[in-house]
Protein backbone atom coordinates (compact mmCIF):
# COMPACT_ATOMS: atom_id res chain seq x y z
CA UNK A 1 0.00 0.00 0.00
CA UNK A 2 1.72 3.48 -0.98
CA UNK A 3 0.54 6.77 -0.06
CA UNK A 4 -1.98 7.35 -3.39
CA UNK A 5 -3.84 4.16 -1.77
CA UNK A 6 -4.04 5.96 1.86
CA UNK A 7 -5.23 9.05 0.26
CA UNK A 8 -8.05 7.67 -2.08
CA UNK A 9 -9.19 4.82 0.73
CA UNK A 10 -9.53 8.11 3.26
CA UNK A 11 -11.53 10.12 -0.12
CA UNK A 12 -13.65 6.76 -0.58
CA UNK A 13 -14.60 6.38 3.35
CA UNK A 14 -15.45 10.09 3.39
CA UNK A 15 -17.20 10.61 -0.40
CA UNK A 16 -19.48 7.79 0.86
CA UNK A 17 -20.24 9.05 3.83
CA UNK A 18 -21.31 12.12 2.21
CA UNK A 19 -18.66 14.33 4.23
CA UNK A 20 -17.56 16.33 1.44
CA UNK A 21 -14.46 15.85 -0.60
CA UNK A 22 -10.54 16.22 1.47
CA UNK A 23 -8.36 18.35 -0.56
CA UNK A 24 -4.51 16.70 -1.22
CA UNK A 25 -2.78 19.66 1.31
CA UNK A 26 -5.84 18.63 3.89
CA UNK A 27 -4.43 15.00 3.54
CA UNK A 28 -1.15 15.90 4.04
CA UNK A 29 -1.69 17.99 7.09
CA UNK A 30 -3.81 15.31 8.48
CA UNK A 31 -2.03 11.74 7.40
CA UNK A 32 1.33 13.56 9.40
CA UNK A 33 -0.83 14.63 12.42
CA UNK A 34 -2.18 10.75 12.29
CA UNK A 35 1.10 9.06 12.45
CA UNK A 36 2.65 11.39 14.95
CA UNK A 37 -0.43 10.46 16.97
CA UNK A 38 0.19 6.65 16.59
CA UNK A 39 3.64 6.56 17.05
CA UNK A 40 2.95 8.37 20.18
CA UNK A 41 0.54 5.39 20.87
CA UNK A 42 3.05 2.58 20.25
CA UNK A 43 5.87 4.52 22.09
CA UNK A 44 3.52 4.30 25.32
CA UNK A 45 1.28 7.74 26.03
CA UNK A 46 2.62 8.95 29.22
CA UNK A 47 -1.34 9.79 30.18
CA UNK A 48 -1.60 6.13 30.35
CA UNK A 49 1.05 5.85 33.55
CA UNK A 50 -0.86 5.22 36.93
CA UNK A 51 1.13 5.62 40.66
CA UNK A 52 2.19 2.43 41.74
CA UNK A 53 2.05 0.78 38.07
CA UNK A 54 4.68 3.30 35.94
CA UNK A 55 3.80 1.69 32.87
CA UNK A 56 1.28 2.96 29.85
CA UNK A 57 -1.13 0.24 28.46
CA UNK A 58 0.88 0.16 25.34
CA UNK A 59 4.34 0.69 25.62
CA UNK A 60 7.07 0.35 22.61
CA UNK A 61 9.62 -1.77 24.72
CA UNK A 62 6.93 -3.99 26.44
CA UNK A 63 6.06 -6.54 23.41
CA UNK A 64 7.32 -8.05 20.45
CA UNK A 65 4.55 -6.75 18.45
CA UNK A 66 4.50 -3.03 19.61
CA UNK A 67 7.86 -2.90 18.92
CA UNK A 68 8.10 -4.54 15.65
CA UNK A 69 5.26 -2.06 14.33
CA UNK A 70 8.39 0.66 15.24
CA UNK A 71 11.10 -1.47 13.68
CA UNK A 72 11.65 0.67 10.86
CA UNK A 73 12.17 3.66 13.11
CA UNK A 74 15.07 2.21 15.26
CA UNK A 75 17.82 3.16 14.41
CA UNK A 76 21.63 2.47 15.79
CA UNK A 77 24.63 4.96 16.37
CA UNK A 78 27.83 5.50 17.57
CA UNK A 79 28.46 8.50 20.38
CA UNK A 80 31.54 9.90 21.37
CA UNK A 81 30.69 12.92 23.87
CA UNK A 82 32.87 15.53 24.66
CA UNK A 83 35.40 15.90 27.16
CA UNK A 84 32.34 17.76 29.00
CA UNK A 85 30.34 14.21 28.35
CA UNK A 86 28.32 16.09 26.05
CA UNK A 87 26.53 15.35 22.55
CA UNK A 88 24.16 16.08 20.47
CA UNK A 89 21.25 13.79 19.49
CA UNK A 90 21.79 11.77 16.68
CA UNK A 91 20.23 12.77 13.05
CA UNK A 92 20.46 10.21 10.11
CA UNK A 93 18.96 9.42 6.95
CA UNK A 94 16.14 5.68 6.04
CA UNK A 95 16.77 4.90 2.34
CA UNK A 96 13.87 3.25 1.16
CA UNK A 97 13.43 2.15 -2.63
CA UNK A 98 16.22 4.35 -3.31
CA UNK A 99 14.76 7.67 -1.96
CA UNK A 100 16.39 9.16 1.33
CA UNK A 101 14.39 10.31 4.55
CA UNK A 102 15.91 12.67 7.16
CA UNK A 103 15.05 11.22 10.24
CA UNK A 104 15.37 12.57 13.88
CA UNK A 105 16.02 11.72 17.31
CA UNK A 106 12.87 11.29 19.45
CA UNK A 107 13.33 8.48 22.19
CA UNK A 108 16.27 6.41 23.94
CA UNK A 109 15.96 2.27 22.95
CA UNK A 110 18.93 0.79 24.64
CA UNK A 111 22.41 2.55 25.84
CA UNK A 112 25.26 0.52 25.99
CA UNK A 113 28.94 1.04 26.10
CA UNK A 114 31.48 -0.65 23.68
CA UNK A 115 31.88 -3.37 26.13
CA UNK A 116 28.10 -3.77 26.74
CA UNK A 117 27.81 -2.20 29.87
CA UNK A 118 24.45 -1.05 30.25
CA UNK A 119 24.48 3.08 30.63
CA UNK A 120 21.22 3.75 32.93
CA UNK A 121 19.27 6.98 32.36
CA UNK A 122 18.57 8.91 35.89
CA UNK A 123 16.55 11.32 37.05
CA UNK A 124 17.90 14.75 37.52
CA UNK A 125 17.16 14.43 41.17
CA UNK A 126 18.75 11.35 41.40
CA UNK A 127 21.76 13.21 39.90
CA UNK A 128 23.65 13.79 43.39
CA UNK A 129 23.54 10.44 44.71
CA UNK A 130 25.18 8.49 41.78
CA UNK A 131 27.68 11.18 41.95
CA UNK A 132 28.36 10.85 45.37
CA UNK A 133 27.82 7.18 45.44
CA UNK A 134 30.71 4.81 47.05
CA UNK A 135 29.31 1.39 46.02
CA UNK A 136 28.54 2.22 42.70
CA UNK A 137 30.29 5.19 41.74
CA UNK A 138 29.72 6.17 38.41
CA UNK A 139 32.89 5.69 36.90
CA UNK A 140 31.68 1.78 36.63
CA UNK A 141 28.48 2.24 36.92
CA UNK A 142 27.63 4.87 33.83
CA UNK A 143 24.68 7.34 33.55
CA UNK A 144 23.49 9.51 31.61
CA UNK A 145 20.75 12.95 31.30
CA UNK A 146 18.62 14.24 28.96
CA UNK A 147 19.26 17.86 27.93
CA UNK A 148 18.28 20.23 25.70
CA UNK A 149 19.72 19.24 23.04
CA UNK A 150 22.09 15.92 23.54
CA UNK A 151 22.83 13.86 26.22
CA UNK A 152 24.53 14.69 29.30
CA UNK A 153 27.24 11.46 30.12
CA UNK A 154 28.87 10.64 33.51
CA UNK A 155 31.45 9.78 33.86
CA UNK A 156 33.54 12.38 31.76
CA UNK A 157 36.84 13.23 31.14
CA UNK A 158 36.15 16.89 32.80
CA UNK A 159 34.56 15.65 35.98
CA UNK A 160 36.20 12.17 36.26
CA UNK A 161 39.12 12.00 34.01
CA UNK A 162 37.11 8.63 32.77
CA UNK A 163 36.37 9.21 28.85
CA UNK A 164 33.56 7.52 27.26
CA UNK A 165 33.47 6.15 23.49
CA UNK A 166 31.76 4.27 21.38
CA UNK A 167 28.74 4.65 22.92
CA UNK A 168 26.39 2.08 20.68
CA UNK A 169 22.78 3.36 21.51
CA UNK A 170 19.73 2.51 19.47
CA UNK A 171 16.99 5.32 18.89
CA UNK A 172 13.92 5.67 17.88
CA UNK A 173 13.35 8.51 15.59
CA UNK A 174 9.92 10.43 14.30
CA UNK A 175 8.53 9.01 11.60
CA UNK A 176 9.57 11.36 8.60
CA UNK A 177 6.56 13.98 6.85
CA UNK A 178 4.66 11.53 4.41
CA UNK A 179 3.25 13.51 1.64
CA UNK A 180 1.04 13.28 -1.28
CA UNK A 181 2.35 15.19 -4.20
CA UNK A 182 -0.03 15.35 -7.57
CA UNK A 183 0.30 17.57 -10.88
CA UNK A 184 -2.60 19.09 -12.51
CA UNK A 185 -4.63 17.58 -15.23
CA UNK A 186 -6.32 19.81 -18.24
CA UNK A 187 -9.82 19.90 -16.13
CA UNK A 188 -7.49 21.03 -13.08
CA UNK A 189 -7.70 18.05 -11.17
CA UNK A 190 -4.69 16.92 -8.82
CA UNK A 191 -3.12 13.55 -10.30
CA UNK A 192 -1.34 11.34 -8.14
CA UNK A 193 2.51 12.23 -8.99
CA UNK A 194 4.62 8.84 -7.21
CA UNK A 195 8.17 10.15 -8.94
CA UNK A 196 8.32 13.49 -9.98
CA UNK A 197 9.43 16.51 -8.48
CA UNK A 198 9.88 20.50 -9.45
CA UNK A 199 8.07 22.98 -10.79
CA UNK A 200 4.16 21.66 -11.90
CA UNK A 201 4.38 19.45 -8.74
CA UNK A 202 2.39 20.46 -5.82
CA UNK A 203 4.76 20.09 -3.25
CA UNK A 204 7.63 20.85 -5.47
CA UNK A 205 9.84 18.26 -3.61
CA UNK A 206 7.61 15.39 -4.68
CA UNK A 207 6.02 12.32 -3.05
CA UNK A 208 7.28 10.94 0.28
CA UNK A 209 5.89 7.68 1.16
CA UNK A 210 5.53 6.48 4.84
CA UNK A 211 7.68 4.24 6.26
CA UNK A 212 5.26 2.19 8.34
CA UNK A 213 4.22 -1.63 7.50
CA UNK A 214 1.13 -1.87 5.91
CA UNK A 215 -0.85 -2.73 8.85
CA UNK A 216 0.40 0.02 10.13
CA UNK A 217 -1.15 2.27 7.52
CA UNK A 218 -4.33 1.38 8.16
CA UNK A 219 -3.87 2.23 11.74
CA UNK A 220 -3.04 6.01 10.69
CA UNK A 221 -5.82 6.02 8.24
CA UNK A 222 -8.64 5.32 10.69
CA UNK A 223 -6.68 7.85 12.43
CA UNK A 224 -7.03 10.68 10.59
CA UNK A 225 -10.25 9.39 9.40
CA UNK A 226 -11.19 10.18 13.15
CA UNK A 227 -9.53 13.47 12.64
CA UNK A 228 -12.18 14.13 9.74
CA UNK A 229 -15.20 13.06 11.62
CA UNK A 230 -15.23 9.55 10.05
CA UNK A 231 -15.25 7.00 12.73
CA UNK A 232 -14.33 3.18 10.98
CA UNK A 233 -13.13 0.20 12.11
CA UNK A 234 -9.79 -0.59 11.26
CA UNK A 235 -11.76 -4.00 9.43
CA UNK A 236 -13.72 -2.24 7.40
CA UNK A 237 -10.82 0.38 6.49
CA UNK A 238 -9.09 -3.23 5.64
CA UNK A 239 -11.70 -3.88 3.19
CA UNK A 240 -11.83 -0.90 1.56
CA UNK A 241 -7.99 -1.32 1.36
CA UNK A 242 -8.40 -4.15 -0.63
CA UNK A 243 -10.97 -3.57 -2.64
CA UNK A 244 -9.14 -0.18 -3.71
CA UNK A 245 -5.53 -1.96 -4.21
CA UNK A 246 -6.88 -4.62 -6.07
CA UNK A 247 -10.05 -3.55 -8.08
CA UNK A 248 -9.05 0.07 -8.09
CA UNK A 249 -11.76 3.18 -6.29
CA UNK B 1 31.21 -20.56 42.12
CA UNK B 2 32.65 -17.41 41.29
CA UNK B 3 30.46 -14.01 42.74
CA UNK B 4 29.45 -12.67 39.88
CA UNK B 5 27.62 -16.07 39.04
CA UNK B 6 25.89 -15.77 42.84
CA UNK B 7 24.91 -12.25 42.28
CA UNK B 8 23.56 -12.68 38.58
CA UNK B 9 21.22 -15.67 40.46
CA UNK B 10 19.83 -13.34 42.86
CA UNK B 11 19.06 -10.77 40.25
CA UNK B 12 17.40 -13.18 38.57
CA UNK B 13 15.06 -14.02 41.06
CA UNK B 14 14.77 -9.96 42.25
CA UNK B 15 13.85 -9.07 38.55
CA UNK B 16 11.84 -12.45 37.97
CA UNK B 17 14.53 -13.06 35.09
CA UNK B 18 17.10 -10.80 33.17
CA UNK B 19 17.02 -7.45 34.88
CA UNK B 20 16.51 -4.02 32.21
CA UNK B 21 18.90 -1.56 31.79
CA UNK B 22 17.21 0.52 34.07
CA UNK B 23 17.34 -1.47 36.66
CA UNK B 24 18.70 -0.19 40.52
CA UNK B 25 20.30 -2.95 41.97
CA UNK B 26 23.64 -3.53 40.66
CA UNK B 27 26.48 -5.99 40.80
CA UNK B 28 28.82 -4.17 43.08
CA UNK B 29 25.74 -3.51 45.62
CA UNK B 30 24.74 -7.21 46.01
CA UNK B 31 28.38 -7.45 46.62
CA UNK B 32 27.79 -5.82 49.67
CA UNK B 33 24.90 -7.61 50.57
CA UNK B 34 27.21 -10.61 50.06
CA UNK B 35 29.81 -9.61 52.64
CA UNK B 36 27.03 -9.67 55.37
CA UNK B 37 25.69 -12.69 54.18
CA UNK B 38 28.85 -14.60 54.41
CA UNK B 39 28.89 -13.62 58.30
CA UNK B 40 25.83 -14.52 58.85
CA UNK B 41 26.54 -18.65 57.04
CA UNK B 42 30.06 -18.44 59.01
CA UNK B 43 28.36 -17.78 62.55
CA UNK B 44 25.33 -20.54 61.47
CA UNK B 45 28.16 -22.59 61.11
CA UNK B 46 29.43 -21.91 64.35
CA UNK B 47 26.07 -22.36 66.30
CA UNK B 48 25.34 -25.41 63.95
CA UNK B 49 28.36 -27.01 65.30
CA UNK B 50 27.74 -26.66 69.19
CA UNK B 51 24.45 -27.29 68.68
CA UNK B 52 25.32 -30.83 66.60
CA UNK B 53 28.54 -31.85 67.81
CA UNK B 54 28.63 -29.85 71.11
CA UNK B 55 31.99 -27.88 70.19
CA UNK B 56 32.01 -24.37 68.65
CA UNK B 57 33.92 -24.67 65.43
CA UNK B 58 34.05 -23.27 62.16
CA UNK B 59 34.18 -25.45 59.15
CA UNK B 60 37.14 -25.28 57.15
CA UNK B 61 35.88 -25.11 54.04
CA UNK B 62 35.41 -21.47 55.06
CA UNK B 63 39.08 -20.79 55.40
CA UNK B 64 41.51 -18.89 53.12
CA UNK B 65 44.80 -18.49 53.20
CA UNK B 66 46.41 -14.88 52.17
CA UNK B 67 49.80 -14.40 51.12
CA UNK B 68 52.81 -12.21 50.87
CA UNK B 69 50.65 -9.70 53.17
CA UNK B 70 53.07 -6.42 53.88
CA UNK B 71 54.47 -6.53 57.33
CA UNK B 72 54.59 -2.76 59.54
CA UNK B 73 57.01 -1.60 62.30
CA UNK B 74 54.85 -0.53 65.54
CA UNK B 75 56.55 2.67 67.15
CA UNK B 76 55.54 2.06 70.64
CA UNK B 77 58.39 -0.27 71.20
CA UNK B 78 60.69 -2.33 69.14
CA UNK B 79 59.45 -5.91 69.21
CA UNK B 80 55.40 -5.29 68.03
CA UNK B 81 55.03 -5.57 63.98
CA UNK B 82 51.33 -4.88 62.83
CA UNK B 83 49.61 -6.43 59.13
CA UNK B 84 46.71 -4.70 57.84
CA UNK B 85 44.21 -8.25 57.40
CA UNK B 86 42.46 -7.93 53.88
CA UNK B 87 39.07 -7.60 56.28
CA UNK B 88 37.98 -7.63 59.93
CA UNK B 89 38.08 -11.45 60.90
CA UNK B 90 34.59 -12.74 62.05
CA UNK B 91 34.01 -12.38 65.98
CA UNK B 92 34.01 -15.94 66.54
CA UNK B 93 35.11 -17.58 69.79
CA UNK B 94 37.96 -14.83 70.78
CA UNK B 95 39.70 -14.93 68.04
CA UNK B 96 38.83 -17.75 65.54
CA UNK B 97 38.93 -15.59 62.51
CA UNK B 98 42.06 -16.01 62.34
CA UNK B 99 43.86 -19.62 62.23
CA UNK B 100 47.40 -19.63 61.81
CA UNK B 101 49.57 -16.89 60.99
CA UNK B 102 53.54 -17.55 59.88
CA UNK B 103 56.05 -15.21 58.12
CA UNK B 104 57.72 -16.06 55.06
CA UNK B 105 60.88 -15.04 53.56
CA UNK B 106 64.44 -15.75 51.88
CA UNK B 107 62.85 -19.02 50.84
CA UNK B 108 61.86 -20.26 54.66
CA UNK B 109 58.85 -20.43 56.75
CA UNK B 110 58.25 -19.60 60.34
CA UNK B 111 56.56 -21.87 62.61
CA UNK B 112 52.88 -20.64 63.20
CA UNK B 113 52.83 -17.95 65.66
CA UNK B 114 50.44 -18.39 68.97
CA UNK B 115 47.26 -16.63 69.15
CA UNK B 116 46.61 -14.45 72.21
CA UNK B 117 42.95 -12.98 73.45
CA UNK B 118 42.77 -9.57 74.90
CA UNK B 119 43.32 -10.40 78.14
CA UNK B 120 46.60 -12.88 77.21
CA UNK B 121 48.03 -9.63 75.79
CA UNK B 122 48.08 -7.79 79.19
CA UNK B 123 49.88 -10.74 80.87
CA UNK B 124 52.80 -10.81 78.24
CA UNK B 125 53.06 -7.39 78.48
CA UNK B 126 54.29 -8.30 82.04
CA UNK B 127 56.40 -11.11 81.34
CA UNK B 128 59.17 -12.09 79.78
CA UNK B 129 59.67 -12.63 76.16
CA UNK B 130 59.52 -16.12 74.86
CA UNK B 131 62.13 -17.14 73.23
CA UNK B 132 61.89 -18.13 69.44
CA UNK B 133 58.12 -17.72 69.34
CA UNK B 134 56.27 -15.32 67.78
CA UNK B 135 52.50 -13.87 69.42
CA UNK B 136 49.74 -12.44 67.91
CA UNK B 137 46.64 -10.94 68.49
CA UNK B 138 43.16 -9.72 66.39
CA UNK B 139 42.49 -5.95 66.45
CA UNK B 140 39.95 -4.49 63.99
CA UNK B 141 41.77 -5.13 61.00
CA UNK B 142 45.09 -5.69 62.10
CA UNK B 143 47.41 -8.72 63.64
CA UNK B 144 49.63 -7.21 65.79
CA UNK B 145 52.99 -9.76 66.41
CA UNK B 146 55.31 -9.12 68.95
CA UNK B 147 58.51 -10.65 67.97
CA UNK B 148 62.50 -10.51 69.14
CA UNK B 149 63.25 -10.84 65.44
CA UNK B 150 62.69 -7.89 62.66
CA UNK B 151 59.74 -8.80 60.48
CA UNK B 152 59.34 -6.30 58.07
CA UNK B 153 61.79 -7.82 55.56
CA UNK B 154 59.03 -10.97 55.54
CA UNK B 155 55.67 -11.12 54.57
CA UNK B 156 52.88 -12.23 56.27
CA UNK B 157 50.64 -15.46 55.37
CA UNK B 158 47.71 -16.35 57.50
CA UNK B 159 44.84 -18.48 57.08
CA UNK B 160 41.60 -16.79 58.04
CA UNK B 161 37.46 -17.27 57.65
CA UNK B 162 36.90 -15.23 54.66
CA UNK B 163 34.34 -15.12 51.57
CA UNK B 164 37.40 -14.67 49.49
CA UNK B 165 37.86 -11.41 47.52
CA UNK B 166 35.28 -9.56 47.77
CA UNK B 167 36.68 -7.02 45.54
CA UNK B 168 37.17 -9.46 42.34
CA UNK B 169 33.85 -10.51 40.88
CA UNK B 170 35.60 -13.16 39.09
CA UNK B 171 36.80 -14.51 42.18
CA UNK B 172 35.42 -17.85 43.58
CA UNK B 173 33.06 -17.34 46.34
CA UNK B 174 34.46 -19.42 49.24
CA UNK B 175 31.23 -21.10 50.71
CA UNK B 176 30.58 -24.54 50.53
CA UNK B 177 27.16 -25.41 48.84
CA UNK B 178 25.45 -25.98 52.21
CA UNK B 179 25.22 -22.56 53.43
CA UNK B 180 24.49 -20.87 49.79
CA UNK B 181 20.50 -21.03 51.07
CA UNK B 182 21.34 -19.44 53.93
CA UNK B 183 22.74 -16.55 51.84
CA UNK B 184 20.44 -16.48 48.95
CA UNK B 185 17.45 -16.34 51.81
CA UNK B 186 19.30 -13.44 53.50
CA UNK B 187 20.11 -11.07 50.34
CA UNK B 188 16.94 -11.69 48.66
CA UNK B 189 15.07 -10.71 51.88
CA UNK B 190 16.86 -7.29 52.02
CA UNK B 191 16.84 -6.52 48.11
CA UNK B 192 13.17 -7.51 48.14
CA UNK B 193 12.84 -4.60 51.03
CA UNK B 194 14.58 -1.81 48.87
CA UNK B 195 12.20 -3.23 45.85
CA UNK B 196 9.30 -2.97 47.95
CA UNK B 197 10.07 0.59 48.95
CA UNK B 198 8.20 3.63 47.51
CA UNK B 199 9.70 5.54 45.01
CA UNK B 200 9.87 9.41 45.15
CA UNK B 201 9.59 9.88 41.13
CA UNK B 202 8.26 13.44 42.02
CA UNK B 203 10.82 16.26 41.83
CA UNK B 204 8.77 19.10 43.57
CA UNK B 205 11.67 19.28 46.35
CA UNK B 206 9.63 17.68 49.27
CA UNK B 207 10.50 14.03 50.53
CA UNK B 208 8.79 10.96 50.07
CA UNK B 209 6.88 10.55 53.68
CA UNK B 210 5.94 6.53 52.96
Amino acid sequence: MNINDMYQICQYAINKAQNGYLTPSQFNLLANQAQTSYQDYLLGEFQQYQYGRPQARVNYSQNSDTRQRLTPFILLATLDPDADGLIDYPTDTITKDGVDYEVKYLQTDSMLTEDFDRIRFVQQDSLYSYLKSEIDPIVTNSIYLLKETGFQFYPNTTDNDVTLSNIKLTYVVSAPTMTWAYTLDGNGRAVFAPTQTGVGVTPTTGTAEPLWYDVDKLEIIARILKLVGVSLQAGQVEQYANMVTTQGQ
Amino acid sequence: MTRKIFIERILRQIYNGQPTDDSSITFNQVNQWLNDAIGLAVKKNYTDGIQMDGIAYVNNSFYTTYTNLDISAETVDNVTYSVELPQIPFALGKNEGVATLQFVGDKKTSQTAIPLSMNQVAYIDNMRPIQNKILYWIEGKNIYAKSSIPLTSYKATLRMISGGDSGDLASTLIIPDDYIPLIVEYIKGQLAFERSRPIDASNDGVDNIN
